[in-house]
């Protein structure tokens, strides 16, 4: 019990929420990725006390999800949508362009100063503002070259 | 042409892009349609969802009033799952909804609750939207704190308990069954039918899925008839509707429209025409997996029966429209891509068969296609739904899903497939989408290889 | 197995369901499914992921089979289409539809599912243990249709090591998740998991850890393709090439059947007798019939390099090899001299828990009839031997037909009797029947399906076994007294008396006769046999004991019928120290095992005037015989054994006795004649099968098929295997059941009575009553010579409950030092709801920690390995 040790009463309370208690796994593992920016195999075994399921079940559903992170991420996690309707307005060039501007090495998903993580995603749900991308929590839509570099930059 | 002017109800306001607050909400008569509910009997409250015609918004079309109706008589708990999981792309209507008008989707829910007898209501909102959880968990707080959730609801007596939950980056979750096995805490796989959800679905109880846009439209119904919601019709689409355009249009955005506007005069009057006047290759109507229209189809209404006597479905009424520059085979390259990368991998002919035709489709657009391929997708996603190797034998309609958009480019650009396979690649040398802000196209010189696909364990 | 069409929910008649299958009308069961229909009436579906032991799963979709239904407009008319066709493991059948399993539409579908399979698979079958057997390979010539067209990369995946038994070739797998479902629903243990998403599925465990449970090796049976496969038989053998023999597991008393397979006079592997063959090759049919990795891997201890297969005979300090024949004259001149120098009374024959029943019966009648004494025992290590024999003698309880409620006493069934325990859990998982457990230890396996527990402190549980007798008649005070005793209240006490006294058509009592080496069996198997006899004649009890043939042994006189003053084999060495016994003929049995005083029982074995044994091994017991005679092994002979539901299986032999070891009923029978008796001229065991028959059952009249078919001789096994395989016996395990060789004790009318609640102790605290019970991964001077034992041994643990260990501090696989008395173990520490609060539980792991104590001792246990122990010890 070291990384959601202060977070006892939390737990439970999201766990009263449910009618079985396995419910709670999904936002369980919200939690420690908000808390530690991702999710790694000492988490896993301490949601599935937590949870009161075995190990393996844990790590089945991280795996599945593709938003939960197994490896440390950078102070900023950018999520790129690459799905054809972001795709069509320019995503490719612009995960380019991010790739060439802030420092990722080729077939790095961190970049090189720790700053930026970067990875494409499917459909983010922003179809309307391609191509968008998500940068933390926040989502940035109709992005032009200015407009990136205006949001990546404004970051430290 | 039926422009004659409507008010918008669902998303009135959508340019201001604020979120209207409870005090807001009520003031602008909101949740006076839940006190006229809580005076009904709920097969009242159903019947009149019934009368309405309401359709469900989330792709499949299917009358909702039927829909609750299905619930066994009787046996409790049930409950409600509201299926806020949009991740079809081209589809992005839900979130501005939450977003904007958060109380709205809650006064239906409860609504729902009231005609279904369930007092348990849960919001799977995928992962992407962070925001979205966020404004609808306080107006979920705002609304435990009036009264209007929790055990006595609006001081009746009755109770409904409501859970916003985060999904965490699966397609597969807005399938009912996969987000109900997610919900329960599980990797996100499709349940076995039958059992259907209204007799077996969350922890085994009667359960039932609706989408947001659906569940928001039940207090407008409520308040202003039956006869206004039927007042929008063509054929059995009766009310308004949130039609997303993306793509290659001026204007891409979320519109509210009634379901009797044809193509035509939604890409070309509301959206105003497609970008740097191009020409128009083709349309996607309805999220990323219904055939692929061309603009022959342009006078189609953009109804779930229009669209289909056009070939298509209106589906989840995300509509992505390419003007002349994209290749079709780049194009349903990507989707594949997608559908590669979302199947859940739990049964044979989704996991093999969409990573497989991916694989062609990659080979083809990357100019190391072969003799035979065409043929070879053929046999693997059909001729149309129902046939190829995939279709109709898979647990969920993801399978179906991965391959209609093959069978439908193979039928509509045959000859352009075969160009690729036989001049080894792609003729759209210049693909750039890329644009400033001036509205000139980004000659990137970085331009991205995409990372389609999947890396090998 | 719970065989879910027998169930008597489902009424016959009533519950009829005509539809057709290929246009032949069939009648199955409402609820059935189309592929278990289709399978009785002969009619073979194709499928991977179901198996009729788990849930279904429905993900391979090789069972998509046409389906047409009767049109609702006009049910006359022709039956209409469905619009998809259907997967037969799951859908219900219903009346009047028509099922199509070779239509072009099913036969596309099949086709269409093995080109995707196939797709990504590596086709490297000549490495491929799986060869031979393997479900694609047979589905690909029955279904498939002949080429690949993917040209595209496959997919490759990582070979991880995961598990030491187990190997994992994933780009093999079809991702069919039976493994996933066989750890998670059988063993109980969801250590297997289904990874990634999509494509990049794959199974395995978190971490790569070990597959950790006792049925772990069944997942390389109930692969269909060549994923999971043996690592010990790893690239040692193709099946083809192997003799098969039907036998039975000799380590504990659940009874599984298994198969040898075995060529040139070597065993390779060992598995559940459901090996089919199918033309040319075998077939892995879906088996029902797991088994535990101590029978699968621990078999082939006979080939150890501690093996004597020549006989020996002491001359002087030293044992000369020698003859037979010269041996077994040497040991009938011993035994004959000291009965005439000591009389009959001064000699034992003590027999292996593991003999045959021909053998413990030769061994009976050899006392009775030659020597002229009782002293006859197998009970080794039982150390409540009159406790013991009251049990079996009063078992009447089953499987047959199932329970409807289960009641377990104090116990860790799953590794006494681990594949009893699993058709126990089966049937609870399959029917949702509910299994209360009693007692100071419940064993965790039962947990999902355990609805009510109880828990006391060791020494109580006969107390409350008679409290509870008398509350379901309705004592108030007796039900007060339980709830105090379990320290729960009323509302659990009363649902605990309601299970008990519902209508039932069939339930158990099981209880078991392992606990604490039996320190309190004298008063609890009373208890327990009174409150079946409180409960009416839907209650039955089946004691529980993990030597194999402790359900045998007793029908066939290998015991003294003088009981309290009679000889005991678990009280040997205080017989030999008070001189009452002066001469041992030995027959495998291993008196060193579980007896914690070693150097004690070998000064008594070194103080005996004659000592004969018949052994494998040479051992610290065997050096110490006057004669030595070489035994055959399990793999070597044949007999009888009984299990724990009185079901009869038979050991077949696979090879001839190695050297010149011979079988331990020829030996009895041997020095029998040799001392002057002429009823001992057998010349096969079924000779004296049939004598033993007709003694315990005079009026049998049932068959023993299968029983008394000859296994294949070793003449054609080496010159024609193929010959031998063809002529291999295939019977269904279940023929003993039907031909009723099933034994039970009859006629024990006593009334039981328990006895008055003992007082609870007081345990000073941060002090715990330490509980026991024998393992059967425990050690054991077989399986210590198995050639992987090092892989099946387990280290020395105790549990602990978690309200004890976070009172300790102690984490799940922490470290430990236990304290009893004077003496110190290390243990590996578990956190599990087993034991009481306050109670450790330790299993009884003879040789390396020994725990044979008078009484629940009051012991300390002291965390060594946890982070808070190590940041205080650095302040």
């Amino acid at each position: 019990m070291a990384i959601l040790k202060n977070r006892h009463d939390e737990i439970e309370k999201l766990c009263a929420k449910y009618p079985s208690r396995r419910s709670a796994l999904l936002p369980v593992l919200w939690m420690v990725q908000e808390q530690e920016g991702w999710v790694s195999q000492d988490a896993m075994k301490e949601v599935a006390e937590i949870i009161g399921c075995t190990a393996a079940e844990v790590y089945e559903v991280v795996s599945f999800y593709t938003m939960y992170n197994q490896k440390p991420v950078g102070r900023h996690h950018i999520q790129f949508c690459h799905t054809l309707a972001c795709a069509i307005c320019g995503s490719h060039e612009a995960v380019g362009h991010i790739r060439e501007k802030y420092g990722f090495d080729e077939g790095a998903s961190i970049s090189r100063d720790g700053k930026f993580s970067l990875v494409e995603v499917e459909c983010i749900g922003a179809c309307t503002e391609a191509p968008a991308m998500l940068v933390g929590e926040t989502l940035y839509g109709n992005l032009t070259p200015e407009r990136l570099d205006e949001v990546l930059n404004a970051r430290n | 042409m039926p422009a004659a002017a409507y008010e918008k109800v669902l998303l009135p306001n959508i340019e201001k892009n604020e979120t209207e607050w409870l005090s807001a909400y009520q003031k602008g008569g909101g949740y006076t349609a839940l006190r006229t509910a809580l005076g009904m009997t709920p097969e009242a409250i159903t019947n009149l969802v019934k009368d309405a015609g309401l359709r469900g918004r989330g792709g499949a079309g299917f009358p909702t009033g039927l829909k609750w109706s299905f619930l066994p008589k009787g046996v409790g708990p049930r409950y409600l799952a509201i299926n806020a999981d949009e991740s079809e792309p081209g589809t992005c209507k839900d979130r501005p909804l939450m977003e904007q008008r958060p109380h709205s989707m809650i006064e239906g829910i409860i609504i729902t609750c009231l005609a279904i007898e369930s007092q348990q209501a849960f919001v799977y909102i995928r992962g992407e939207y962070y925001n979205s959880a966020k404004v609808v968990q306080k107006a979920v707080d705002e609304c435990y704190a009036a009264g209007i959730l929790g055990n006595n609801v609006l001081g009746s007596g009755k109770r409904v308990d409501l859970v916003v939950h985060r999904g965490a980056g699966a397609y597969i979750c807005g399938e009912e069954t996969a987000l109900l096995t997610s919900l329960e805490g599980y990797r996100g796989y499709p349940k076995l039918k039958p059992p259907f959800p209204a007799i077996s679905g969350l922890y085994g109880k009667p359960t039932i899925i609706n989408n947001v846009e659906t569940v928001t439209n039940v207090p407008y119904i409520l308040n202003k008839g039956v006869d206004w919601f039927k007042s929008f019709v063509h054929e059995k689409s009766t009310g308004l509707r949130l039609l997303c355009v993306s793509g290659h249009v001026k204007k891409p955005g979320v519109y509210e429209v009634p379901m009797t506007y044809t193509l035509r005069e939604i890409i070309y009057d509301i959206c105003g025409g497609i970008r740097n006047d191009h020409d128009l290759k083709f349309i996607i109507p309805g999220g990323s997996s219904v055939p692929w229209l061309l603009p022959d189809k342009l006078d189609a209404v953009c109804s779930m029966e229009g669209l289909q006597a056009a070939g298509s479905f209106l589906g989840s009424a995300g509509m992505m429209v390419m003007d002349h520059t994209v290749c079709p085979v780049w194009a349903l390259t990507n989707l594949s891509a997608f559908y590669r990368h979302e199947s859940c991998g739990q049964c044979t002919p989704c996991r093999e068969g969409s990573a497989w035709l991916h694989k062609i489709l990659l080979r083809i657009e990357t100019g190391h296609g072969q003799e035979g391929d065409l043929q070879m997708l053929r046999s693997i996603a059909g001729t149309g739904p129902g046939t190829g190797m995939i279709c109709g034998r898979s647990i969920c309609a993801l399978g179906d899903a991965a391959a209609w958009p093959v069978s439908s480019a193979l039928n509509l650009y045959w000859n352009e497939f075969e160009e690729h396979v036989k001049n080894k690649g792609c003729g759209y040398k210049n693909k750039r989408f890329w644009m400033n802000k001036a509205g000139n196209f980004v000659n990137d010189a970085f331009a991205h290889k995409p990372t389609w696909g999947h890396a090998a364990h | 197995m719970p065989d879910q069409s027998n169930h008597p929910a489902l009424r016959p008649g009533k519950d009829e369901v005509k539809f057709f299958i290929n246009g032949r009308e069939v009648v199955g069961k409402k609820g059935e499914t189309i592929i278990t229909v289709a399978a009785r009436e002969g009619v073979y579906v194709p499928h991977y992921c179901w198996h009729p032991a788990l849930s279904v799963a429905g993900n391979c979709r090789l069972c998509l089979v046409e389906i047409h239904t009767p049109n609702p407009k006009d049910p006359t008319a022709k039956p209409l289409p469905a619009p998809k066709p259907v997967i037969g493991c799951q859908t219900p059948i219903s009346p009047g539809m028509h099922v199509y399993t070779e239509s072009a539409l099913t036969k596309d579908c099949q086709n269409g599912m093995m080109e995707f399979l196939l797709a990504n698979h590596p086709l490297d079958c000549p490495v491929c243990d799986r060869g031979g057997e393997c479900m694609l390979q047979r589905y690909s010539m029955d279904y498939g249709h002949g080429h690949a067209r993917m040209v595209d990369k496959k997919r490759k995946f990582l070979k991880p090591s995961a598990d030491p038994l187990i190997d994992i070739e994933r780009n093999r797998c079809i991702m069919c998740t039976r493994c996933v479902r066989f750890n998670d629903e059988v063993a109980g243990d969801h250590v297997m998991g289904v990874f990634d998403r999509g494509e990049g599925n794959y199974i395995g465990t978190f971490g790569q850890g070990p597959i950790s449970n006792i049925f772990s090796g069944n997942v390389i049976d109930i692969c269909p393709v060549g994923c999971l496969t043996s690592k010990p038989f790893r690239f040692k053998a193709r099946v083809w090439e192997l003799l098969q023999t039907q036998s039975t597991s000799i380590w504990d008393a659940s009874g599984a059947k298994v198969t040898h397979w075995t060529r040139n006079g070597k065993l390779y592997r060992t598995t559940p007798p459901s090996r089919k063959y199918h033309g040319t090759y075998t077939v892995n049919e879906d088996t029902e019939e797991f088994i535990d990795n101590v029978t699968r891997f621990g078999s082939d201890f006979s080939f150890h390099e501690d093996r004597w297969d020549e006989s020996r005979v002491r001359v002087g300090s030293t044992l000369l090899p020698g003859a037979y024949s010269e041996a077994l004259k040497q040991a009938a001149v011993g035994l004959a001299k000291a009965k005439l120098n000591h009389g009959p009374d001064a000699l034992a024959v003590v027999v292996s828990p593991r003999a045959t029943m021909e053998e413990g019966f030769l061994a009976g009648k050899f006392a009775r009839n030659v020597i002229g004494t009782e002293n006859v025992d197998w009970r080794l290590n039982v150390s409540a031997p009159d406790a013991v024999h009251t049990a079996i003698t009063h078992a009447d309880g089953d499987l047959e037909g199932g329970f409807d409620a289960v009641v377990l006493i104090n116990g860790d069934f799953v590794h006494t009797t681990p594949t009893f325990a699993s058709r126990v859990k089966e049937h609870a998982r399959i029917f949702g029947r509910p299994i209360i457990q009693i007692g100071h230890y419940h064993d965790p396996y039962f947990a999902q399906h355990s609805k009510l527990r109880f828990h006391c402190a060791p020494g109580e549980t006969a107390g409350a076994l008679a409290s509870l007798a008398k509350a379901v008649k309705g004592d108030a005070q007796a039900g007060n007294l339980l709830a105090k005793t379990f320290n729960v209240n009323a509302e659990r006490i009363e649902a605990l008396v309601a299970v008990m006294k519902a209508e039932h058509g069939r339930a158990l009592i099981l209880q078991n006769l392992q606990d604490m080496g039996g320190n309190y069996l004298a008063d609890e198997v009373p208890a327990a046999i009174a409150l079946k006899q409180s409960l009416g004649a839907a209650w039955r009890y089946l004691p529980v004991i993990t030597d194999r043939n402790a359900f045998g042994l007793p029908l066939v006189g290998a015991e003294p019928t003088n009981k309290g003053e009679g000889f005991a084999a678990g009280k040997l060495v205080e017989q030999i120290e008070s001189g009452r016994i002066r001469a041992v003929l030995a027959i495998g049995a291993d008196p060193l095992a579980n007896y914690p005083d070693q150097p004690r029982m070998l000064r008594a074995l070194d103080s005996l005037e004659f000592f004969v044994v018949s052994d494998l091994f040479a051992s610290e017991v065997t050096k110490r015989a006057h004669v030595f005679i070489a035994a055959a092994s399990h793999l070597e002979k044949s007999g009888t054994y009984c299990d724990v539901e009185g079901n009869l299986a038979r050991i077949n032999d696979a090879d001839p006795p190695r050297g010149g070891s011979r079988a331990d009923w020829e030996t009895i029978a041997g020095i029998a004649t040799l001392i002057g008796s002429d009823k001992f001229a057998y010349k096969a065991t079924e000779e004296v099968f049939r004598e033993m028959i007709k003694t315990l059952a005079p009026d049998f009249q049932g068959s023993f098929k299968g029983l008394l078919l000859p296994g294949p001789r070793n003449d054609f096994s080496i010159a024609d295997p193929g010959g031998a395989r063809n002529r291999t016996p295939q019977y269904n395990p279940g023929d003993y059941r039907v031909d009723g060789a099933h034994f039970r004790s009859a006629g024990n009318e006593v009334e039981f009575a328990a006895k008055t609640p003992r007082a609870p102790r007081s345990v000073p605290a941060g002090q715990y009553l330490l509980a026991w019970g024998r393992h059967v991964q425990g050690a054991d001077y077989h399986l210590d010579r198995a050639s992987i034992a090092n892989l099946l041994q387990i280290p020395p643990y105790v549990e602990v409950n978690p309200v004890d260990a976070e009172k300790l501090g102690a984490e799940h696989l922490d470290g430990g030092v236990l304290t009893v008395g004077e003496q110190s173990y290390a243990v590996e520490i578990r956190v599990k709801a087993g034991p009481a609060p306050g109670v450790i539980y330790m299993p009884l792991l003879a040789g390396r920690v020994l725990a044979r104590y008078a009484d629940a001792p009051i012991v300390s246990l002291e965390v060594v390995d946890s982070p808070a122990t190590t940041e205080a010890a650095a302040h």
